[in-house]
């Protein structure tokens, strides 16, 4: 198989290095020795998965355990996929181009629902039955994990097991116990699944039956193996600063998204903005000590030769020691030519003053995310930001020497009017203006570049809004084009998302398991790489929702009354369905929660029903 | 401050490497090695150093060239043995030498590029077959051939840029050529332009697509070294 690979397809296909497995420090095991295989799919494009923090920490986790073993694979490019159709060759792994069938394990990551038609995809390339129901034992176990595997309902036909939370501490619980169930060089599925049931936060989506009103609403699920638990609570890795975090990353020849070393500095988030799921997730908030980082910065450095430490997180700003951790790595790293970025920046001048310090010499753009257009609706979601925040913020930044400013907003938000929508083109006119006022002031002849990117509200499940419908398509493009029709500078750049594929997303992401056949549908029909604007085929996916008698809006569209079940509620955040609601509620009433970080608990339910500790290195002034 | 030439080479593991993922490859390379790399001014500093071609996306090579600037004076076998354990497999320096001051540009020197070339026939012929169809190529006073420009289709002259092809071997499927060609600044032929013009020209039927170039040599003008020394391509 390698031969046909080297000599009739590489030759052929855009970009062959995306397929070759042999960047520095990737892992080639011998696969005789090692009893447990697991292979990791990322369903989307090589250089989309090598980004992936989570493959790297998986990745160096398992293949640092001597009976284990991990490789990858990724979704291939259409040409890539023609050809492996046509020579009959199977989805493979990257470090020994094996066929993904040969191995114990195939893990997806499930970041985002629109790369859903991928995995089965990925599925038919490796010559692997879709549905999980018809594979017996020769097949691999397939396993999913991430943020999508919170609502995984939509797959839960394909998968035989789906891991909640962290991974890092049960993924290694989980291929261990597989050996003892491996005879004859397969695992016993049977056996093996009902036992892993045993582990913390291992939904297996077969041992459960969901059920449904009359008039189709969703009634609740049923377990139909008497160990399967009534619910499932996520993993959690309780002490960030003594987990693990590989040494020697894979470091890709392509250019990938994140060319850079990824400092993770904390994990979780409790600014709660109402919209967002990853603030739900990964709660509560674990930070790593700066000696550590600093530690693990230098080794990093030293094992891939890259010349960037991005800080990341969801909102590295928050980090409570991250001047001190900023001096550290500069005194660490300047003379060395090696820099630090920030992902992303808070709206505030604290923010601006850090990008200050870190980007000495480099002045690319700044980006800053208000969200919305004005405080009223800020306020609804929750967005602890006002207009003097992002005032001071950008006025900072022009100050310093930038002159390209990005702000990122979403329209369609709960209680949204078109008064609202105008306040995004009030807000950029004022950046740029505050811009032009103080370019001139310190006689810097550059243009001032304002963009505006607008993406649409999805209501995502596990969040305060996960009861609320979305814009219909019709609506978000009107509110589209009268924003348009407001921002006419040659300063501002406007752009703004597809609003049939937020709408896709919408469904999925709220969706149940009936939605499992319509995925089966779109993807015979021929959709993939469905987030490719050139390969989104929204006709496609309508033709698939009528031949399944199934209405997308149904799942997008529709208020959901507190009273119902939701689909993903056995599916355990730790944070309670009633702390969400009461934060639906605030919405409405445009009230703000405050971050547990700063005052007291808010009493979202984690720390308490997880018995977990909020860990910050240093208490606030 | 040193100067220095490195002559490596690129093996089939990073044929796909295009020359900027090559240039990368190395600057982080040089970082591993934690060689006392000397930076240029500016904005964006890089690490000092420069190639004598780019060597394009799917050929291996014998012998690459580049030039190094380090802060400090190290021993030649020091910066080679360092460098080499920190490239991936596929690329190895094979020689490195302390230039005693900052010549010309390396990339202005490259006049001449050596070529093993492998290529599939859509049906078999005989090397005396492919031997004329060579000739008959050689005789001509201008070979025209179209490649891609940054405006849609170019017509690029590639006769007086050939030193010397030959056909060294046929098996069933595969011809072997030598090639000997025009490299460099002034006027570059790409191997692939050659096989191209045997196609277009003496409607030779090989199939492009799965050629195997191997770059077997890289010169000044006239052949000459641009690394001092013994030269592995001269043993043969």
């Amino acid at each position: 198989m390698r031969q046909i690979i080297e000599e009739q397809i590489l030759p052929r296909v855009i970009k062959p290095i995306r397929y070759q497995g042999n960047e520095f420090n990737a892992v080639h095991k011998n696969w005789e020795e090692t009893p447990v295989r697991m292979v990791f799919a990322f369903p989307d494009l090589y250089e989309v998965g090598m980004s992936h923090l989570g493959l790297q920490i998986l990745y160096g986790l398992v293949n640092d355990e001597p009976e284990l073993l991990m490789e990858r694979t990724f979704a291939p490019w259409t040409d890539m996929e023609e050809l492996l159709r046509k020579k009959k060759v199977p989805l493979f792994s990257l470090e020994s181009y094996r066929p993904v069938k040969d191995f114990d394990f195939l893990g997806f990551t499930l970041q985002y629902e629109m790369s859903f038609t991928n995995i089965l995809n990925m599925l038919d390339l490796g010559g692997i039955p879709l549905k999980a129901k018809d594979r017996d034992d020769s097949y691999p176990i397939i396993i999913g994990g991430g943020p999508c595997a919170y609502n995984p309902e939509p797959l839960a036909d394909f998968f035989d097991l789906i891991v909640l939370g962290d991974g890092e501490e049960v993924i290694l619980e989980l291929l261990k116990l597989a050996k003892k169930y491996k005879r004859e060089g397969r695992i016993v599925k049977k056996e093996f699944l009902e036992e892993a049931l045993k582990l913390r936060g291992i939904y297996i989506p077969s041992f459960y039956e969901a059920e449904y009103e009359e008039d189709g609403v969703y009634k609740g699920i049923k377990p139909l193996n008497s160990k399967a638990p009534v619910e499932i609570i996520k993993n959690l890795v309780e002490n960030l600063d003594k987990a693990y975090f590989p040494t020697k990353p894979i470091v890709p020849y392509a250019d990938t998204i994140h060319d850079r070393v990824m400092l993770e500095v904390l994990r979780g988030c409790t600014r709660s903005c109402r919209f967002c799921q990853a603030g739900v997730l990964y709660r509560p908030v674990r930070e790593r000590a700066p000696e550590t980082l600093v530690k693990q910065a230098k080794e990093l450095v030293k094992a891939t030769g890259h010349d960037e430490i991005s800080l990341t997180s969801l909102s590295t700003a928050d980090y409570t020691c991250v001047q001190p951790l900023i001096t550290l790595l500069m005194n660490e790293f300047q003379d060395k030519n090696v820099g630090v970025s920030l992902p992303s920046l808070r709206v505030d001048a604290f923010s601006v003053d850090l990008a200050k310090e870190i980007q000495k010499v480099r002045k690319t753009g700044l980006t800053f995310a208000p969200e919305a257009g004005t405080q009223r609706l800020r306020n609804v979601i929750n967005k602890g930001v006002t207009e003097d925040n992002l005032m001071e913020a950008v006025s900072g930044a022009f100050k310093a020497g930038w002159t390209t400013i990005k702000l990122y907003f979403m329209i369609g938000l709960p209680t949204e009017t078109m008064e609202d929508v105008a306040g995004i083109a009030d807000l950029a006119y004022k950046v740029v203006r505050t811009g032009k006022q103080i370019l001139k002031e310190s006689m810097i002849k550059k243009p001032v570049k304002v963009t505006v990117s607008v993406s649409s509200f999805v209501p995502k499940a596990h969040t305060a809004f996960q009861w609320v419908p979305q814009d219909t398509i019709e609506v978000l493009e009107e509110k589209q084009q009268y924003l348009r029709s407001l921002i006419r500078d040659k300063h501002i750049t406007y752009n703004y998302h597809d609003a049939r594929l937020s709408f896709l997303e919408a469904v999925f992401a709220k969706g149940d398991r009936r939605l499992g056949k319509v995925l089966e549908k779109a993807w015979s029909l021929g959709c993939k790489f469905d987030s490719w604007t050139e390969h989104f085929k929204y006709d496609l996916w309508l033709d698939a929702f009528a031949a399944c008698g199934l209405d997308p809006k149904y799942y997008a569209y529709r208020t959901i009354e507190w009273r119902e079940k939701l689909p993903w509620e056995h599916l355990k955040t730790g944070v309670s369905k009633e702390y969400l609601y009461h934060e639906y509620e605030k919405a409405l009433a445009e009230e703000l929660t405050h971050d547990c970080r700063l005052e007291r608990c808010t009493t979202c339910g984690v720390c308490g029903d997880l018995k977990v500790k909020q860990i910050l290195q240093k208490r606030r002034g | 401050m040193g100067i220095y030439r490195l002559e490596f080479s690129k093996g089939p593991e990073v044929r796909y490497l295009s020359h900027l993922e090559m240039m990368r490859t190395f600057q982080r390379a040089l970082r591993r090695a934690e060689l006392p790399l000397a930076f240029s001014e500016g904005f964006n500093p890089h690490p000092k150093m420069s190639f004598a071609s780019a060597l394009a996306v799917g050929v291996t090579s014998e012998n690459e060239y580049m030039d190094l600037e380090l802060k400090e004076n190290l021993e030649p076998e020091e910066i080679m043995e360092r460098l080499n354990q920190s490239l991936p497999s596929g690329l190895k320096v094979k020689r490195c030498i302390m230039l005693s001051q900052k010549g010309k540009a390396l990339m202005a020197m490259v006049g001449e590029a050596h070529y093993h070339i492998k290529v599939k026939l859509l049906h078999a012929l005989s090397q005396t077959h492919i031997q004329e169809a060579i000739t008959s190529l050689l005789k001509k006073k201008s070979i025209i051939i179209e490649k891609k420009g940054k405006k849609g289709p170019e017509k690029k002259e590639i006769r007086p840029g050939i030193i010397k092809l030959e056909c060294v071997g046929v098996d069933e499927e595969w011809v072997k050529f030598t090639l000997a060609v025009q490299a460099g600044s002034e006027k570059n032929i790409r191997p692939e332009e050659v096989m191209k013009a045997l196609q277009i020209y003496e409607k030779l039927p090989i199939d492009l697509e799965l050629a195997i170039i191997h770059r077997k040599g890289l010169f000044k003008k006239g052949q000459e070294q641009l690394m001092p020394g013994p030269h592995p391509a001269f043993k043969e």
